[in-house]
């Protein structure tokens, strides 16, 4: 083996940045295209367990599997995540993460929450839906949730 | 049906960063190093399966990298991008297939070259959730609280599980994070994702992993002490953590049914002598040996606070320290199947569970536990 000292090995530093275009298909479209036209949130229905799922799912193709969801819902449990989040902008932590059970809906989803001290965020919480003023076709569109 | 046994093993030493390896010449330190054991060379393999992700190497099929270090030319190599619990899976089938007498299985990942909060974000699909910015510590925090409120858990028993696997690792020369620690020192550890701490959180590690796996009648050519395969369950459940129960894990339960029945284990607290866990967060251990039926549901603690789990206890859970003491991503799982094989040769040294005869290696991948492969192994054929 070599000796060679530690601070001479050569470490590259590089980064990938690809553009991508990944179609979001027309159920997640439809999902995205309500919230910005309508301000409202929808699930799909499943036509065999009747299970209303969030987000959405192509397992129908009927309009009226459609069902309104929200903008309220539950918190089923949360995070309070203490380090920069390199993803976010401004990527300032604590950032609060939320498991959500909005009304009307069989599955719960992920989503941040604001507007709340740190301290009073608990299990069982009602919380309600803030869209973004300008939507622009991604889950941001929500923009995060507030205690109700 | 012919058997298929675990006739040699190696792992190279965990750290932070292998400043002085890239990527393949890791890969290359433990093949060498299980060819060395065992005293043979790339003749002697018929066949390679590899476990490692073009996301932590930072290109595309990462296999690729590795072909040489592990001696793969004009051989077939193929690759689990998943745990290597899977790829030791797939290597058996090889086997059994017909196609092929030996393979040696190998998994590498250098944790430190890619920004990990990055790549923990990208296992989230790009059209429903990855914007929201959330990793793989995140995903786990949610699960933690969500089985602590439900079966009153307390932070003090997550603190039970780091003091215990980062003491075992003090034992283990290839431990990356291994420190005698106590519940209380644990518990003051630094906040990173309520209610997860430093070290409740599994460190990121550089390191690989080696395995040589036979069929039957060429088992006795490289060794006296080979270690069978005698049981495996591999299920997954649904990808959204909102779709899951977080509370619970029915891919782990349906897998441990399924090794159980296999190797014939109807009580495994009575029937197995040890367990090597893929516990990425401590909370892990207390849910997997739960659903593994080696305690009641929500008593995951008990285990360790009556002593039972620790090493000398009646079924030591994680007597390496577990990945808590090393976490390679993909690597973790098989240097599981390593650690009990090395028990069940005699060949564990300072943690060495004495007269372990079977053993439980368990895997798991995707956030919150969605797939897990249960691997029952022993010494008695």
């Amino acid at each position: 083996m070599s000796s060679q000292p530690e601070e001479e090995l050569i470490v590259y530093k590089s980064s990938m940045r690809i553009p991508y275009r990944w179609a979001a298909g027309l159920t997640a479209s439809q999902f995205y295209r309500r919230i910005a036209q309508e301000k409202k949130i929808y699930g799909t229905r499943c036509p065999k367990t009747q299970k209303v799922m969030i987000p959405p799912r192509k397992n129908s193709q009927s309009e009226e599997d459609w069902v309104e969801v929200g903008p309220g819902g539950i918190v089923k449990s949360f995070t309070i995540v203490r380090y920069p989040v390199p993803s976010l902008n401004p990527t300032t932590p604590p950032v609060v993460y939320a498991l959500i059970q909005l009304d009307g809906a069989d599955t719960a989803f992920v989503h941040q929450l604001s507007e709340v001290e740190i301290d009073k965020v608990k299990t069982g919480l009602r919380v309600t839906a803030q869209f973004a003023e300008k939507a622009t076709g991604n889950i941001m569109d929500i923009q995060y949730f507030k205690p109700e | 049906m012919d058997r298929v046994a675990i006739v040699g093993v190696a792992q190279t030493k965990f750290a932070a960063q292998k400043i002085d390896q890239n990527y393949a010449e890791i890969a290359y330190e433990v093949v060498e190093s299980l060819f060395n054991k065992l005293g043979i060379d790339h003749k002697d393999v018929d066949n390679i399966v590899t476990a490692s992700s073009d996301f932590w190497d930072g290109r595309t099929i990462s296999s690729m990298s590795v072909q040489d270090a592990v001696g793969a030319w004009l051989k077939s190599e193929t690759k689990v991008s998943s745990d290597g619990t899977l790829a030791v899976l797939y290597g058996m089938m090889r086997i059994l297939a017909g196609s092929f007498g030996t393979t040696l299985v190998l998994a590498h990942c250098k944790s430190s070259e890619g920004q990990q909060t990055m790549i923990g974000n990208a296992v989230f699909d790009p059209i429903y959730q990855r914007q929201l910015g959330f990793d793989l510590v995140a995903a786990g925090a949610l699960q933690a609280r969500a089985y602590m409120e439900h079966y009153q858990v307390g932070e003090s028993d997550l603190a039970a599980v780091v003091a215990k696997n980062l003491t075992n690792a003090t034992r283990n020369p290839n431990a990356h994070r291994a420190m005698s620690i106590s519940v209380e020192e644990a518990l003051k550890a630094q906040l990173v994702a309520d209610p997860l701490r430093e070290y409740d959180i599994a460190p990121n590690s550089d390191g690989a992993c080696a395995i040589l796996l036979a069929r039957e009648d060429l088992v006795s050519k490289f060794t006296d002490k080979p270690v069978w395969l005698s049981g495996v369950g591999h299920y997954q459940d649904n990808y959204y953590l909102g779709d899951r129960d977080l509370t619970t894990s029915r891919s782990l339960e349906k897998a441990a049914q399924k090794a159980y029945s296999m190797a014939g284990i109807t009580n495994p607290r009575k029937e197995l002598n040890l367990v090597e866990l893929y516990d990425t967060f401590s909370y892990q251990e207390l849910m997997w040996t739960e659903l593994l039926g080696l305690a009641e549901r929500g008593k995951g603690a008990e285990l360790i606070h009556s002593g039972a789990s620790h090493l000398g206890g009646e079924i030591p859970v994680n007597p390496s320290g577990g990945v808590l003491g090393a976490h390679a991503m993909f690597v973790a799982g098989l240097v599981r199947v390593a650690e009990a094989a090395l028990q069940l040769r005699g060949e564990a040294g300072e943690y060495q569970v004495e007269g372990a005869r079977r053993a439980l290696a368990h895997g798991t991948v995707g956030p919150c536990g969605q797939t897990h492969c249960v691997w029952v192994l022993s010494k008695d054929k």
